[in-house]
C-alpha cells in the first residue's frame, strides 16, 4: 500500500524530500548530508544507534526499519554494495522509490574493511549489478572502479573536509565507528595514547582499508594520518603526500610519532582537500537529488 | 480530465498482459485528446516484462500529472489505496471466488467504481457483499505483444495440434486437460498435445501419472503424444498462437485468459468452459460443460482466499474429451466462425466499455 503513496508522492515532485538511508558505518557523511542537503533524512542502522545526531534536526536514528516511520518516501540510499544494500534494494522494491548508492570503497576493496581484516564475499562480479540508479563515489578513484559498460549514472561527491576544533592534544585519534573488537585484537592499541574523540588529536591512525569522511576531516584540520598499508583505495593519499605511511608499528614507538605528527608539514596535505567545500558537495548533491526527482522507479531483472 | 494509472503494466504474468492491454485503450484514449493520461508501473511479483512489449508506453510514462481527476488502480484489493486528493477513485481487480470472509469488501467499497473484466466476476463480487457501483467488461483488454521469431525449432505435422500453458496449479485446469487427452485419443489418431510449462520434470511425472491412473494400455506407448516445452513465457506462447491450431484453457479463473483471446486473434480454435459461452457464443461447440466444486487449494497462495467455504468452477472431464475430438474431428471452419464474430470485437469492445466506465462520449 506505500507503494501507491511514493508512486504519486514521486508525481508531485515535492521540494522537500524524505529520504531513507541505510549505513552502519558512515554516521559522518550522514552527518553532512543532514547538515548541507536541505531534505528529511531517516537513518536506520543496526551500529551505534545512539550516536546522537538530532542536532542537525534533518536525521532521525532508528535502530530497525520496524521502529521507523516509513511512510511517503521518496528516495532509498545506502552505503556500498554488500551488508545493507541486499535491505536497501528489498525496501527499494516493496516501497518502489528509486535506490541511489554510495560507494566508500573500490571495486577493488568491495567494500569498506579494517585494515589486517578480510572480507568474505562470494562474488565479487555480482557487486558491479549492485548498483542504483546513481551510483555516487566519494573520490573519482571510486567512482571509476565500479564504471563498466555505461551502467547506471555515476557521480563523484567528496564529503565535506570540514575543520576540528582541537582543544587539547597528545593522544592519536581513532575512528570512533571501528567495532570494539576488532580494536581490543590489535596489540599495538593502548589506551594510554589513543582517544575516539577528535579534539584531543595530535594525529589519526587510519585503520581502514578505505577512505572515509573522519580522514578528510583531518587532513583539514592539520591532523597527521598515519596509514599502515598501502592499499589501493589510500594510493592517491599517499602519493600526494597527504597522509603518512608506517608500515610496522609498535606500542613502545607512540611518543615518537605523536612527536613526529606535531612537526608535520602540511602545505601539500591542505592542497589535497582544499576542494572539498560544503558548497561543492551541497550544489552535487542537490543535482542528484534533481535528476531523481525525475527518475520512476523501475524493477530491472 | 487527467487521468493517473497505476498498474502492473510492466509485469510479464497474465496482470502484466491484461493491464497492458487496459494502458494501450487508455493510450488511444489519450492521443484522441480524450484524457491526459499519466501511468505508473507497481510490481506485485518478481515477474518482468519484456522491454520490447513496453517501449509504446513510455512517452506516456514521462506526462506529468497537472491536476487529480481520476485515479485508475490495477491490483488485487488489499494493494489498492483510496485517495481522497483525486475526484474519482477506480479500482481494476480480479476475482475468482467469494471474497466475502476477507477485508477485501472493505478496501473495494471505498473506491466510487470497481471495474472487472468479466460478468461472473461482477457477481462474484456482488455476492461478497461489494456495494460500490461495478462495471463490467465483456472480456479483458486484449494485448497480444511481440513475436520470437522462430524460438523454438518444433516441427510438427499433425492435423491437430492442441497445445495449452500448463503451469502446475490446482486450479489451471492441467490436470483434467491431461486425463481428456489421453482417454480420448491413442497413438494412431493424427493428433498431438503440445505442454507449456517451466516445470517439464513435474509435468512429465503428471503424465505417467495419468496414464498409469487411466490404465487402458498395457503399453503406454499407445497413449497419443504429449510434447513438452519447457518454457511458457508470453514470447514463446505467441509463437504457439502463431504455429498451433487448438488452445485449450479449462482452468477455474473467473475471466478469459489473454492466451485464449490472443489464440483467437490468429484464428485458431479455443477449448474454454461454459462459464465463457455468453462471450463466444451460447451454442459453441467446443465449450467445456463445467461443475460449482469446494475450493481446495493445496499451495494456498493466499490464506484466506479459497478456503473450503469458497466454490470454482471445474471442468467436467467428459465434455471436455468431446470438445477434444470434436475439434480434430468436425470442419475446423464452421466451428471458428463463432469465433471470429469474437475476434472482431477483440479491440473495439474494451475499448467501447472502457469509454463508458469513464463517462466518456
Amino acid at each position: 500500500m506505500f507503494a501507491v503513496e511514493n508512486i504519486i508522492r514521486s508525481l508531485e515532485k515535492k521540494e522537500r524530500k524524505r529520504i531513507v538511508v541505510f549505513g552502519d558505518y558512515e554516521a559522518d557523511y550522514i552527518r553532512q548530508l543532514a547538515k548541507y542537503v536541505d531534505h528529511d533524512f531517516i537513518h536506520i542502522t543496526n551500529i551505534n544507534p545512539e550516536l546522537n545526531m538530532q542536532d542537525f534536526g534533518h536525521v532521525k536514528v532508528y535502530e530497525n526499519e520496524m521502529v521507523a516511520p516509513l511512510r511517503s518516501i521518496d528516495l532509498v540510499m545506502c552505503f556500498n554494495r554488500v551488508n545493507t544494500y541486499n535491505k536497501a534494494k528489498q525496501f527499494s522494491n516493496i516501497w518502489h522509490v528509486p535506490i541511489v548508492v554510495i560507494d566508500t570503497s573500490s571495486s577493488f576493496l568491495s567494500a569498506p574493511c579494517p585494515q589486517m581484516a578480510n572480507l568474505n564475499i562470494n562474488n565479487e562480479d555480482l557487486l558491479f549489478s549492485q548498483e542504483g540508479c546513481f551510483s555516487v563515489g566519494v573520490n573519482e578513484y571510486i567512482t571509476d572502479s565500479w564504471s563498466y559498460q555505461d551502467r547506471g549514472l555515476a557521480y563523484t561527491v567528496e564529503p565535506v573536509a570540514e575543520k576540528i576544533e582541537r582543544k587539547t592534544k597528545g593522544k592519536v585519534l581513532i575512528d570512533p565507528e571501528l567495532p570494539k573488537e576488532y580494536l581490543d585484537s590489535l596489540n599495538f592499541i593502548t589506551e594510554e595514547y589513543f582517544t575516539t574523540n577528535p579534539e584531543e588529536a595530535t594525529c589519526y591512525l587510519h585503520l581502514w582499508k578505505n577512505v572515509n569522511t573522519l580522514l578528510y576531516k583531518c587532513i583539514a584540520s592539520e591532523i597527521p594520518v598515519i596509514v599502515l598499508d598501502d592499499q589501493n583505495d589510500l594510493k592517491d593519499l599517499y602519493v600526494n603526500q597527504a597522509c603518512i605511511l608506517m608500515r610496522n608499528i609498535e606500542a613502545a614507538k607512540w611518543p615518537e610519532i605523536i612527536k613526529m605528527a606535531e612537526n608535520t608539514d602540511f602545505a601539500k596535505a591542505k592542497e589535497y582537500v582544499k576542494d572539498f567545500t560544503a558548497e561543492k558537495f551541497k550544489q552535487r548533491w542537490e543535482s542528484i537529488l534533481s535528476v531523481t526527482s525525475n527518475i520512476f522507479y523501475k524493477r530491472k531483472a | 480530465m487527467n487521468v493517473l494509472y497505476i498498474a502492473p503494466y510492466r509485469q510479464a504474468d497474465e496482470w502484466g498482459v491484461t493491464s497492458r492491454g487496459f494502458l494501450k485503450i487508455l493510450k488511444n484514449l489519450n492521443s484522441e485528446d480524450q484524457i491526459k493520461l499519466v501511468s505508473r508501473p507497481i510490481w506485485f511479483s518478481g515477474s518482468i516484462a519484456d522491454t520490447k512489449d513496453l517501449e509504446e508506453f513510455e512517452d506516456i510514462e514521462s506526462n506529468s500529472l497537472e491536476s487529480k481527476d481520476i485515479l485508475i488502480q490495477y491490483g488485487l484489493p488489499d494493494h489498492l489505496v483510496y485517495r481522497g486528493d483525486f475526484k474519482k477513485n477506480i479500482a481494476i481487480t480480479s476475482v475468482d471466488c467469494e471474497i466475502e470472509e476477507t477485508d477485501w469488501v472493505v478496501h473495494l467499497n471505498l473506491f466510487d467504481q470497481v471495474i472487472v473484466f468479466s460478468e461472473h466476476e461482477k457477481e462474484i463480487l456482488i455476492k461478497s457483499g461489494v456495494k460500490t457501483e461495478i462495471f463490467a467488461f465483456t472480456f479483458p483488454p486484449f494485448y497480444f505483444g511481440y513475436l520470437v521469431e522462430e524460438k523454438i525449432d518444433l516441427k510438427l505435422n499433425n492435423k491437430t495440434k492442441f497445445y495449452a500453458n500448463a503451469p502446475l496449479d490446482d486450479k489451471s485446469g492441467f490436470r483434467e486437460t491431461i486425463t481428456a487427452y489421453l482417454s480420448s485419443f491413442n497413438i494412431l489418431d493424427d493428433v498431438i498435445l503440445v505442454l507449456f510449462s517451466n516445470d517439464s520434470d513435474e509435468i512429465k511425472k503428471e503424465i505417467d501419472k495419468a496414464k498409469f491412473g487411466l490404465g487402458m494400455y498395457a503399453d503406454d506407448s499407445m497413449y497419443p503424444n504429449i510434447a513438452i516445452v519447457n518454457a511458457s513465457s508470453t514470447e514463446i506462447m505467441n509463437w504457439a498462437h502463431e504455429n498451433l491450431d487448438c488452445y485449450i484453457d479449462v482452468s477455474y479463473n473467473g475471466r478469459v485468459s489473454q492466451n485464449v483471446l490472443k489464440a483467437i486473434s490468429k484464428d485458431n480454435l479455443v477449448i474454454v468452459l461454459d462459464t465463457f459461452s455468453n462471450i463466444i457464443s451460447k451454442d459453441y461447440p467446443l465449450s467445456v460443460e463445467s461443475y460449482s466444486d469446494t475450493c481446495c487449494y493445496l499451495s494456498r497462495p493466499i490464506n484466506f482466499l479459497y478456503t473450503g467455504d469458497s466454490e470454482w468452477k471445474k471442468p467436467l472431464v467428459k465434455s471436455l474429451s468431446a470438445s477434444m475430438r470434436r475439434a480434430s474431428s468436425e470442419d475446423l471452419e464452421v466451428i471458428s466462425q463463432d469465433l471470429m464474430a469474437l475476434k472482431n470485437k477483440l479491440f473495439s469492445l474494451p475499448y467501447k466499455k472502457t469509454k463508458e466506465a469513464l463517462c466518456l462520449q
